[in-house]
């Protein structure tokens, strides 16, 4: 099992020439639930989309599990923030979560039994078995991302991306996220989750990335997630 | 006899202007009788279209171009059984109602049957263009005389024509120029609209009716597909330089009319030297395509030279 | 007239089979069109075939027939990027991009097409049809290349099917994943032009968007899968294009002709209404059933 999971090297994006991140590098072990905190604007979702490829970086090297991140796409997982969906979109709960079978099968048509399989496990796992046939657009916030983390599940990904999987979302939803989530960190899976609750940063992950632009800080929470350095990383730029 | 023919670009304009000075002896030449309907018509069509972009209600223009077929079909229906001498009132009121009709269908099926915006105004403006044509067919047997409505005929204008498009002229600028404050307004933020006590539903269907009434002058010229292009190229062209109502509204009107000139006189010039008989309005679709391509051109240049 | 004959007699067979065709490949990808909220496309596309149709007739070239349809190919290709340009690089709103690209291929059609009446008269009277369609000239030589047509409309959907639901459905996702965005994108635009060409003749370009707007509305207001979409749209069209021609020889009378086209559209359209009206109605007695 690879050590570093991700690894950044002088990491620059621009927006429309205002630099959004500057000369971000790190190594980011792997097998560890990671917190993202940093003030609005700070460029916390944009480090995820830089990374996925879904913004344009302008300098600097990105590689997951020492290979450019093209290579090792399989093997990524992605849940966005709550409203980057069409929700009219005729889509029901299992047809999402399928999706995440579909780099493994492209051509195939119809579920076939094992794939059928996957999704209701997932979907068990995260505690919507129920709503199965259920079309998006009638969920309630909290159980749309535990959808979305049900295909991420399906994927069988070594490395997962969660953007604000808590926002918005009611606690019971809350609480089956997290259980999930450190499943998934228990086997041995990498997590990166940008985080917006400052007070449950200590208790609930292993490590945490302090961002504002700039890297600010990295490393395990015992050691980083002090006072000082959550006042540097808050403190306007 | 036609002063103007076997002339080419440069001696159209001078001829031209001999007889504006001699205040048109004879009464106006078709060559004339074209180029000022087609000036009037790339005025309002500046004018409104200018509105129509900043209010986001190009997609309904577009739907109104089609139905309009059908209004003007209906009409002439139930009048004369005939597609004679066009009468315009009837024509106005027909278009004025499609405009309304048209207006309220989709939004019917938008809010009332929860269809999603793009595929209301689809299915309305297929419909009853598909209506009209049936229409047409049923009871002229003829459907050049649909071409003829999609495409319009240049050469047959009358006078009539033009006082009709010069009244609407008329009509849209006095409309514009007392309630500016209320469309300048409700162009840019419905909510301050509101909160001023406008109504941006109010003007958006006396926007529309002002469509329906330029549609009725125009598709005598060039049809309804190409009034589109004078509601929409000016504007595309004038946005790039200015981003003042004013001014967009001005500039647009003479990038319609300048088009609409040179698009008469090169055509007398093409019939001269070629001796084909281009479609006036189809040429002139073509120069606001040119002047949109150059506009653009001139517009990066700028940019680059600039920085 | 038996209805059965519509399918069989030589005379009848062509435009019924081949409108049915074309209505089937118009449907489906009108359903994509429909999913991404941008159905009026069509109407765009479909527009800007007609200066490609007309410089082909200005060409003069034998077996014209295959020539129109590439060259409405080429320039509902032409159409979308014209499109998509004006909309990425020149920050033009989708509504007016859509709407001056239809108005301004459409002149530039229009100038060609009053050449080409006169140097080539008899082939501009061939393109001309175009404009309204016309679906009663089809013979079996036309059921053979749209049936080949439209089955490959159908195969590729149907092999790229997932690749298409992900990158119509989350596009982040198809690209975080690999699953070829680029790619599908001009295979969404070769369909698109594909089925907007094999729908002129028999529509014409006018009506077009009708076949891509109507089945996929009425489609969509029974079910909330993709797929089970798909089917129903395509049943939508097929029967429209049946019952439009079905009803355009039933109805005429012996002076008095109704072209097919038309009929068409207003078959599919009626389709979609009263599938709105279904719709309705079953929203509001569950309503009102919540309620009680």
């Amino acid at each position: 099992m690879e050590n570093i999971a991700l690894k950044l090297n002088s990491l620059d994006v621009f927006y429309e020439k205002i630099p959004v991140l500057q000369k971000l590098s790190m190594e980011v072990k792997a097998g560890e639930l990671v917190a993202i905190v940093g003030p609005n604007g700070a460029g916390k979702s944009t480090l995820l989309k830089a990374v996925l490829g879904l913004v344009k970086k302008a300098r600097g090297s990105i590689t997951i599990f020492g290979q450019p991140v093209k290579k090792v796409r399989a093997r990524i997982a992605y849940v966005p923030q709550c409203e980057s969906v069409d929700w009219d979109f005729p889509i029901t709960v299992f047809d999402l979560v399928l999706m995440g079978c579909f780099k493994r099968n492209r051509f195939r048509l119809w579920a076939s039994r094992s794939e059928k399989q996957e999704v209701y496990k997932a979907l068990e796992e995260v505690g919507m078995e129920a709503f199965l046939d259920r079309q998006i657009s009638q969920l309630s916030c909290g159980q749309r991302q535990r959808a979305f983390l049900a295909r991420a599940l399906v994927q069988k990904a070594d490395i997962y991306f969660l953007d604000e999987p808590f926002a918005g979302i009611d606690a019971a939803s809350a609480k089956q996220v997290l259980q999930t989530l450190h499943t998934l960190r228990d086997n041995g899976k990498t997590l990166l989750v940008v985080h917006h609750d400052l007070e449950s940063v200590s208790t609930d992950f292993d490590a945490v990335i302090l961002i504002n632009k700039q890297l600010i800080g990295y490393g395990p929470t015992k050691e980083m997630f002090t006072p000082d350095l959550i006042k540097q990383t808050y403190a306007t730029v | 006899m036609n002063p103007y023919s076997d002339l080419n670009l440069f001696s159209f304009f001078g001829t031209f202007f001999k007889r504006l000075l001699l205040a048109f002896p004879g009464g106006f030449a078709s060559d004339e009788l074209q180029l000022l309907l087609l000036v009037g018509v790339a005025l309002s069509g500046g004018l409104v279209g200018t509105f129509l972009v900043l209010r986001r209600m190009t997609m309904l223009a577009n739907a109104l171009s089609h139905t309009i077929l059908f209004g003007i079909v209906v009409a002439f229906l139930l009048l004369s059984r005939g597609f004679g001498p066009l009468d315009i009132p009837v024509l106005m009121v027909s278009s004025l109602l499609c405009g309304l009709l048209t207006t309220f269908c989709t939004n019917f099926l938008a809010r009332y049957m929860k269809l999603q915006e793009d595929a209301s105004i689809g299915l309305v403006f297929t419909l009853f263009f598909a209506l009209g044509v049936l229409l047409i067919t049923l009871y002229t047997r003829n459907v050049h005389v649909g071409t003829e409505l999609v495409i319009g005929n240049t050469d047959a204008l009358q006078l009539n024509d033009l006082g009709l498009v010069y009244s609407v002229l008329l009509g849209n600028v006095i409309l514009f120029v007392l309630f500016y404050r209320a469309f300048a307004v409700t162009a840019f933020d419905s909510y301050m609209a509101r909160v001023a006590g406008f109504s941006p539903l109010l003007f958006n269907y006396l926007l529309m009716v002002q469509t329906s009434l330029t549609s009725i002058t125009t598709f005598r010229a060039v049809g309804v597909l190409m009034l589109l292009a004078f509601l929409t190229a000016p504007v595309l062209i004038a946005r790039s330089w200015t981003d003042r109502l004013g001014r967009l509204l001005l500039l647009s009107g003479a990038i319609g009319a300048l088009a609409a000139i040179l698009g008469v006189a090169l055509s007398r010039h093409i019939l001269t030297f070629y001796g084909l008989g281009i479609s006036t309005g189809g040429l002139i679709v073509c120069l606001l395509v040119l002047f949109y391509m150059l506009s653009l051109t001139f517009h990066s240049l700028k940019i680059r030279l600039s920085t | 007239m038996q209805l059965f004959d519509f399918l069989t007699d030589p005379v009848l067979r062509g435009p019924t089979i081949g409108t049915m065709l074309m209505a089937v490949s118009a449907s489906l990808i009108g359903v994509l069109l429909f999913v991404r909220k941008r159905s009026l496309i069509a109407e765009t596309l479909s527009h800007a075939t007609y200066p490609g149709v007309m410089i082909a007739a200005a060409c003069g070239v034998e077996h014209l027939s295959i020539w129109i349809l590439v060259a409405a190919f080429i320039a509902a290709i032409l159409g979308y990027q014209t499109v998509e340009l004006l909309q990425q690089r020149f920050r033009v709103r989708t509504d007016v991009a859509l709407t001056f690209v239809l108005a301004s291929f459409f002149g530039v059609g229009v100038t060609i097409a009053s050449i080409v009446q006169h140097t080539h008269t008899s082939a501009y009277r061939q393109v001309q049809t175009y404009l309204f369609g016309q679906a009663a000239t089809m013979s079996d030589h036309h059921i053979v290349i749209y049936s080949l047509l439209s089955l490959l409309v159908i195969s590729l959907l149907m092999l790229f099917f997932r690749p298409l639901f992900a990158a119509t459905f989350d596009k982040s996702f198809s690209r975080v994943v690999g699953l070829g965005n680029k790619g599908i994108e001009i295979l969404f635009l070769l369909l698109v032009a594909l089925s907007v060409v094999i729908g002129i003749k028999s529509v014409g370009v006018v009506l077009l968007s009708a076949m891509f707007i109507a089945p996929a509305t009425a489609a969509r207001q029974y079910t909330n899968k993709l797929s089970t979409m798909f089917v129903l749209a395509a049943a939508f069209g097929a029967s429209s294009g049946f019952l439009g021609s079905y009803l355009s020889v039933v109805l005429s009378k012996p002076h008095l002709s109704l072209p097919i086209g038309p009929m068409i559209a207003i078959v599919a359209s009626g389709f979609a209404l009263i599938s709105l009206a279904i719709a309705r109605m079953r929203r509001v007695f569950y309503e009102s059933l919540q309620r009680s």
